[in-house]
């Protein structure tokens, strides 16, 4: 599969579904289009389907597992020669990231206030999903 | 870009927990899914599906293949969730199997699959 992307694209590599699901959602709410990859080899193939066009890559360190971070970021570099790399040790990190991208998407907000709106949206699907039980 | 500002509304919109390993297809579904204004929770194995549903998901459906890494194919997930989540509906994808090779009622598509018949199957499956 050889993916053309005509919106701004994310790579988001979290292992943690929980963490991974409201970050990909708010980044979706901002116009992004989303890859979600739960493990280095996940993210391996979107980097391979993706002819090019991502805006950036937030990755968890942890989800790199034995792939070496550094060596998985020189290969983003490679072959998505504008995206940006944020690589991340904490969902609260990695919370920042994905306001710093939906900053850029919509100024109108401050970056803390992605971040604050990002996680009221993290609370908000939890609450609002248990609520549906 | 869309305006953050809109809260997502999970009680208007279905749910769908996608299980499928294969990420660009995975990716294919969920975009076809999402075009139709559903909320999909996209997980990569069984494991991920359980974890999702024990931190508060809650899916009015499970779309889940049948292959996948980990300890549980995605038939024994169904029956963990159908037993955790009583209504929740449940379609079967596999590449492996035909429906008459199953010896129970479960709603069951064929791989390969186009992205789209996937999605109209799932909208028919929650007005069902």
């Amino acid at each position: 599969m050889d993916v053309v992307i005509s919106s701004p694209a994310v790579l988001l590599l979290e292992h943690d579904i929980t963490i991974r699901y409201p970050l990909a959602e708010y980044l979706r709410e901002c116009g992004y289009k989303v890859f979600e990859a739960s493990s280095a080899e996940d993210a391996g193939q979107v980097l391979g389907a993706l002819a090019s066009g991502l805006t950036a890559a937030v990755m968890n360190l942890h989800s790199l597992s034995d792939a070496n971070s550094f060596d998985f970021a020189k290969r983003i570099r490679a072959e998505q020669t504008t995206a940006q790399i944020f690589i991340v040790g904490t969902a609260d990190a990695a919370a920042d990231r994905v306001a710093r991208l939906c900053y850029a998407a919509d100024p109108t907000r401050s970056r803390e206030q992605h971040k604050q709106h990002l996680l009221d949206h993290l609370m908000q699907l939890h609450a609002e999903t248990l609520l549906k039980n | 870009m869309s305006e953050p500002d809109q809260k997502i509304d999970v009680r208007d919109r279905p749910v769908v927990l996608l299980v499928e390993d294969e990420v660009m297809i995975r990716w294919a579904v969920a975009e076809a899914l999402r075009a139709d204004g559903m909320l999909v929770v996209e997980a990569s194995n069984a494991g991920e599906a359980i974890d999702a549903v024990m931190g508060g998901i809650r899916p009015d459906i499970l779309f889940t293949d049948v292959r996948m890494p980990g300890h549980l194919d995605g038939i024994q997930l169904a029956a963990f969730l159908e037993a955790s989540l009583p209504g929740l509906e449940v379609i079967i994808a596999s590449a492996y199997f035909q429906r008459e090779d199953l010896k129970f009622h479960v709603n069951f598509v064929s791989k390969p699959y186009d992205p789209k018949n996937v999605a109209k199957k799932i909208a028919d499956a929650l007005k069902a």
